[in-house]
């Protein structure tokens, strides 16, 4: 014991001696701690051990003792102490602290006292009394003052009332020590411990000012945490605190609410955005009475800015806050009704008596954020502002000269601003209590306006305006109908405002204004349409619409000036046939408004043929009718009419090509429907009532096209029949990709049978008693070939394993390689088979597919130099397909693959090469098969994978042949590379960029002799895919891209390099900080001049355009 | 205040942008594909220039003003001059002078130096013709006006810029 004691003594010198080491100092309160936790040494014994030390004179000596005493406080939380001897380190400390020496190890001990231990009342009370009138803040570490907060804490803690019988004292103590600090650590803490103290001690009330004084100095937080700090601070955890302080009490609001309103007004952007989101949260939390007394000044600091801030954010943000600060409001209905009423007073006046439209604008977007708020709002609002705005427009319509278009108009705009506004309120809370729809006083009386106005007005403007309202005002319902599913067909509560005969009325006048000649009218009323079905019962629109349309498309003809060679600019342009119509039709329109005269001139320019009334009307209808079908229960219902629709136009023969034309019209508008349709259910029925009679109607044709093959027609007739696979192709895909597995599995069955064998029976389909022969497209010299892409584009999409089908893989393996059918049949077999492969199970995968398969099958033609080149594209074609699949689904041989293509781009023969180079894009590309939807086996991240693996290679490849001076072969793996790239993530892109861009920045030296050019061409495009990806990567390059572009752009020979060269200057221009671009830009708005007088007007309006991208710099 | 606050708007937005940043527009048979065909300046390319100026004070460009149209571009390649007329949407328009400064600099800037450009009031349209025309065909004002520390070379800037 007495060894205990001794040993003990010596630690203590050690510790306290100054002098000593910092090692032994470490080693001896360890050993202290260690003796103490192991019972041989007590608490007493140290007090007794430091006897001496405490009561030194030297400070130091004294600091050193206590110092050890609070060590071991802290650090050995479960010390055995009794109450008295708690009260006695308590009262020692409380002594203690009158020492200035010894101040911060004093606080120490008290916070390992108080966190550890609980002293009895009134220790508590003295010690933080005792904290507060000794020790200054200021003399303390940050540390230290962390800790007297942290005591603060903890006595509330567990002594609650303790504390709070200290009342004003402690309130003087607190301010004190949270006053001037500046250490976000310790902010941080104080922010959140700030809420506590104004709710547990009543005695702020008497303080909130200098309180506030406190804390308003740190608003807005501007701080920047460095990147190693520990704590990670964040501004955001700062900022939040700081909104937790300013909006504890309501009590707050006087002071912060003025202070606030002060910061909205700085001129500084960022805190003009902080405190109006300070004030949204704090009116929120402070309630509507506190803000009451506010409102008028809230709302002219908000009105100013929405009106005369040139920012778009901030007048944003102003918006945003009007609509929250409504939307809390709402809970206080009248100062909802004050603050509201200012605002209607102030926007009424503007929109009538403003002759500046865009203050009236302004106002209405002020309203509409409110109307939108809450549905009390809503209600307060319109009965305020409608029947005065129905007087405005009244007396607008009476002066009645053309200069009050513009005010008639803004004021229908008006209207349906708020009705759109009325039913995002009334949508989004009028769940709970069936409260009315605020509009429902006033539907009569808009109806009756709006359909007066589409009716009886002149003005198309006012008149598309009017129609969006009427169909505003169709969808606004009586009651809250919250979403329910599909299968639930049976609720139809969706009960409207306007009865069934006043729907049915601006129904009728849509539909009428479907063919009309002025676009905006008619696309408007297009649009309304579409949102009526998409709220309406699909019934109802059968009732009219639907018939209607059918009708239309099936009586209007299609005219068209067969002359003009338009079959074959539509086969080439596989572009939809809808955006078609739309770029037409805006072309000709903009022709129309600007040379009237030249209008025929135009209109063969931009179509290419003149197209008469009639063909307009059919396409117009067809675009309605295609856009409403894009409503899925909608579709649902008109399936049957869809199926007629198909019937009647494949057909055996047309009487005309402007029959066939119409058709084909119609067939790419129900392709367009399908497409756009992803709903099992209604695709399910397709698959029922379309899928054969497609097929068959497609046999049909196929027979008649191959059984005139002697007749002068025969070039005609197979061209149609290209014409109609391509929709139908199309549909089938888009129907067999979303049908269940279940409903694949029958179709299946029947169509191999049909494809294989020639059981044309299956689709009900009984051959002409002309033909002999069965129809077995794959056979090898079947006439019919042009049928199997109906077949390969349902395999492909098959979520059915087929790989035990070994005469199908068979059939697809040859076909894929004939060289005597057209490249997209192959193509199309090769992906059949590739989809295939994928969906093979893992077992058999081990077992049938390896790699000696390829290479001695497909590998070994390709590199055979005496094959001819077509066959060994066919090969390299399909084996691009399989590396694909077998990528797809994560084989492991699928580098090996892989490295073999990349392996032919280096073949002598340069197209072979090129068009392996080419390939790498297919690899990672999304396809119209092997996807998600097909059922194809995706690996996770396999593109990741590959990429990773592949680069290097391919990089390696690129390098070998750039040193031979191989120009050819090094810019087709440049090629490869950037196909390869424009696939992969961006995280991915990035870790390589260090490897990527020199690379790419070297080839843009290269001169642009024949050689070169593609290597160029893929650079340039590698480069502005690079760029809009990772701009800021670029910046430590832009010294030599930036003469290197140039250089390009006026020296270039090509004008297509010219033209990608200046579409990069201009791309860097707007993507790349002002300060780095900024030393470059009168070399470059000087240098690019010779390109504005370039000979190629394309340059020319791009450097024009990168000129004054870049004399306007963004700052 | 603005002196017309509720101009009359010509054509639709839509319309203008889609002609412009017309995918197709590559192919279209304004720009050759030959490689040695040449592609002479013609008016609506200077109407290309300058039909996406915006007003000063509305959201609105020139074009749908209907303040340029091309009917009142004139281009002399011989000569090498160009001649256009902007109309102001009322006579008494004070942003006169800026919109023809604005269009003048944009030319300035998109045009080869040989061109040389006059841009002038549409005959009858303004009150004060004859000083707006002076102004803007005044090479010293127009250059100190367009100053780098002028105020009005913000103003012409933010006309200019295309969305």
């Amino acid at each position: 014991m007495t060894s205990n004691i001794t040993e003990l003594n010596k630690w203590i010198e050690g510790y306290v001696n100054p002098q000593s080491e910092e090692s032994v100092k470490t080693n001896a309160i360890n050993m202290v701690l260690l003796y103490m936790k192991s019972n041989k040494i007590d608490l007493q014994d140290v007090v007794q051990g430091l006897g001496d030390y405490l009561k030194s004179n030297d400070s130091i000596l004294r600091a050193r003792g206590t110092l050890l005493l609070s060590e071991v406080l802290c650090r050995l939380p479960d010390l055995p102490l009794n109450q008295d001897q708690v009260h006695f380190l308590a009262m020692f400390y409380c002594d203690r602290l009158q020492d200035y020496a010894c101040s911060s190890e004093v606080v120490k001990g008290i916070t390992g006292l108080i966190t550890n231990h609980t002293p009895d009342y009134p220790d508590n009370q003295k010690l933080l009394r005792n904290i507060f009138s000794e020790v200054h803040p200021t003399s303390l570490t940050q540390a230290h003052r962390k800790m007297v907060l942290q005591v603060i804490d903890i006595m509330f803690n567990k002594c609650l009332s303790e504390i709070q019988e200290l009342k004003n004292d402690f309130m003087v103590g607190y301010l004190q020590f949270i006053d001037n600090e500046k250490d976000p650590r310790n902010l941080i803490f104080s922010f959140k411990l700030l809420p506590k103290v104004i709710y547990n001690i009543p005695e702020h009330k008497h303080f909130l000012e200098s309180l506030f004084e406190i804390i308003s100095c740190y608003f807005p937080i501007s701080f920047n945490p460095k990147g190693n700090d520990p704590n990670s601070i964040t501004k955001d955890d700062l900022s939040n605190s700081l909104l937790n302080c300013f909006s504890c009490t309501p009590l707050l609001a006087e002071h912060s609410i003025p202070f606030l309103i002060d910061k909205i007004c700085s001129n500084l952007i960022e805190t003009k955005i902080e405190a109006l989101q300070t004030l949204v949260y704090c009116c929120d939390r402070y309630g509507g009475f506190a803000v009451q007394p506010f409102l008028e000044e809230i709302w002219s600091t908000l009105r100013t800015l929405i009106l005369t801030h040139k920012n778009t954010t901030v007048i944003e943000e102003s918006k945003k806050t009007i609509f929250y600060l409504t939307r809390s409001f709402t809970k206080e209905r009248k100062v909802l009704e004050s603050f509201l009423s200012i605002m209607i007073k102030e926007c009424l006046h503007h929109i009538k008596s403003s002759q500046d439209s865009k203050i009236a604008i302004y106002c209405a977007s002020i309203l509409y954020q409110s109307v939108s708020a809450s549905l009390l709002s809503s209600k307060i609002i319109l009965i305020h502002i409608f029947p005065n705005l129905f007087n405005f427009l009244s007396e607008l319509q009476k002066q009645d000269t053309v200069q009050k278009v513009n005010e008639q108009n803004s004021v229908i705009a008006l209207f349906n601003d708020l009705l759109k506004a009325n039913s995002i309120a009334f949508e989004m809370y009028s769940n709970e209590n069936k409260e009315p729809n605020p509009l429902e006083p006033f539907v009569d009386q808009l109806f009756k306006l709006f359909s007066d106005l589409l009716l009886l007005n002149s003005s198309s403007s006012i008149r598309s305006n009017s129609i969006e309202c009427l169909s505003n005002l169709y969808i606004s319902k009586k009651v809250h109908t919250t979403e329910q599913d599909d299968d639930d067909s049976e609720q139809i509560t969706n009960e409207f405002l306007l009865d069934l005969e006043k729907r049915q009325f601006i129904i009728k006048s849509l539909v009428s204004l479907l063919n009309s000649s002025d676009n905006t009218l008619r696309h408007k009323s297009l649009d309304s349409l579409f949102t009526i079905a998409s709220n309406e019962d699909p019934s109802v629109l059968n009732l009219y619409v639907i018939p209607t349309l059918l009708q239309m498309i099936n009586h209007s003809s299609c005219n068209i000036n067969t002359t003009n060679n338009k079959i074959n600019n539509n086969n080439n342009n596989n572009n939809i046939v809808i955006k078609n119509n739309k770029c037409q039709d805006e072309h000709c329109n903009e022709d129309h408004s600007n040379k009237n005269e030249n209008n025929n001139n135009s209109n063969e320019n931009s179509n290419g043929n003149s197209t008469s009334g009639s063909d307009d009307d059919l396409k117009h209808y067809l675009e309605a009718f295609t856009k409403l079908c894009t409503h899925q229960p909608l579709l649902e219902s008109v399936i049957p009419q869809i199926q007629v629709l198909l019937q009647h136009n494949i057909k055996e023969t047309y009487q005309s090509n402007e029959d066939f034309e119409k058709s084909i019209l119609i067939l790419q508008s129900i392709s367009f429907i399908l497409e756009k349709s992803t709903n099992i259910k209604s695709m399910t029925i397709c698959s029922k009532s379309i899928l054969f009679p497609l097929i068959k109607g497609l046999y049909k044709q196929e027979l008649i096209s191959s059984s005139n093959d002697n007749n002068n027609n025969n070039n005609n007739n197979s061209n149609r029949f290209n014409q109609i696979l391509t929709p139908t192709l199309k549909m089938i895909h888009s129907i067999f990709e979303n049908i269940s597995i279940e409903s694949q599995k029958p179709l299946l069955e029947k169509l191999i049978k049909l494809f294989l064998n020639g059981d044309t029976l299956v689709i009900n389909y009984q051959l002409p008693t002309t033909t002999t022969t069965i129809i077995k497209p794959f056979e090898k010299s079947s006439p019919y070939k042009y049928l199997i892409p109906i077949f390969t584009t349902i395999i492909s999409q098959s979520k059915l394993d087929l790989s035990e089908n070994n005469e199908l893989k068979q059939s697809l393996y040859q076909m894929s390689l004939d060289v005597n059918v057209d490249d997209s049949i192959a193509i199309s077999c090769s992906k059949a088979y590739s989809s295939i492969i994928n969906k093979q199970q893992q077992q058999q995968q081990q077992d049938q597919i390896n790699f000696n398969f390829f290479n001695d099958n497909l590998l070994k033609v390709i590199n055979d130099t005496t094959t001819p080149l077509p066959l060994k594209i066919r090969h390299l074609d399909l084996f691009t397909w399989c590396t694909k699949a077998l990528l797809t689904n994560g084989n492991s041989i699928n580098i090996k693959l892989g490295s073999c293509l990349a392996d032919i781009i280096s073949n002598e023969n340069v197209e072979l090469s090129y068009h392996a180079s080419k390939s790498f894009g297919i690899l990672l590309s999304e396809t119209d098969v092997l996807n998600e939807k097909s059922g194809s086996i995706i690996k996770i991240l396999f593109e990741q994978k590959f990429f990773t693996l592949m680069f290097p290679i391919l990089l390696e490849s690129f390098k070998v042949s750039k040193n031979k001076e191989l120009q050819t072969i090094s810019s087709h793996y440049l090629i490869a590379i950037s196909n390869l790239l424009k696939h992969v993530p961006k995280e991915i892109l990035l870790a390589e960029l260090n490897e990527i861009l020199p690379i790419v920045m070297q080839s843009l030296k290269s001169s642009d002799n024949n050689d070169q050019v593609q290597l160029l061409d893929s650079s340039l495009q590698t480069l502005t895919m690079l760029i809009n990806e990772t701009p800021s990567s670029f910046i430590s390059y832009l010294d030599s891209l930036i003469p290197s572009l140039i250089k390009i752009s006026t020296k270039s020979t090509k004008y297509n390099l010219k033209r990608s060269a200046l579409e990069i200057l201009t791309l860097l221009s707007k993507s790349i900080p002002f300060v780095n671009l900024f030393p470059y830009k009168t070399q470059v708005v000087t240098d690019i001049i010779p390109c504005l007088d370039d000979k190629k007007r394309i340059v020319r309006r791009e450097a024009q355009k990168c000129r004054n991208s870049w004399y306007i710099l963004q700052k | 205040m603005s002196d017309n606050p509720n101009p009359v708007i010509y054509v639709d937005n839509e319309n203008c942008k889609s002609f412009e940043d017309n995918e197709n527009s590559f192919n279209s048979s304004r720009y050759s594909i030959e490689e040695d065909q040449i592609d002479e300046f013609d008016e609506q390319e200077i109407f290309d220039l300058v039909r996406s100026i915006t007003d000063p004070e509305h959201p609105l460009t020139l074009e749908q003003l209907n303040v340029v149209r091309i009917e009142n571009v004139n281009i002399n390649l011989e000569n090498s001059y160009i001649l256009l007329y902007f109309t102001p949407t009322v006579p008494h328009c004070s942003m006169a002078n800026l919109i023809g400064l604005s269009i003048k600099e944009k030319l300035a800037r998109s045009l080869p130096k040989r061109f040389k450009v006059d841009v002038i009031v549409t005959p009858g349209s303004h009150s004060s013709e004859s000083s707006v025309n002076k102004q803007l065909n005044d090479k010293e004002r127009v250059s100190a006006a367009l100053d780098t520390s002028s105020s009005i070379l913000t103003i012409v800037n933010e006309c200019i810029k295309q969305n």
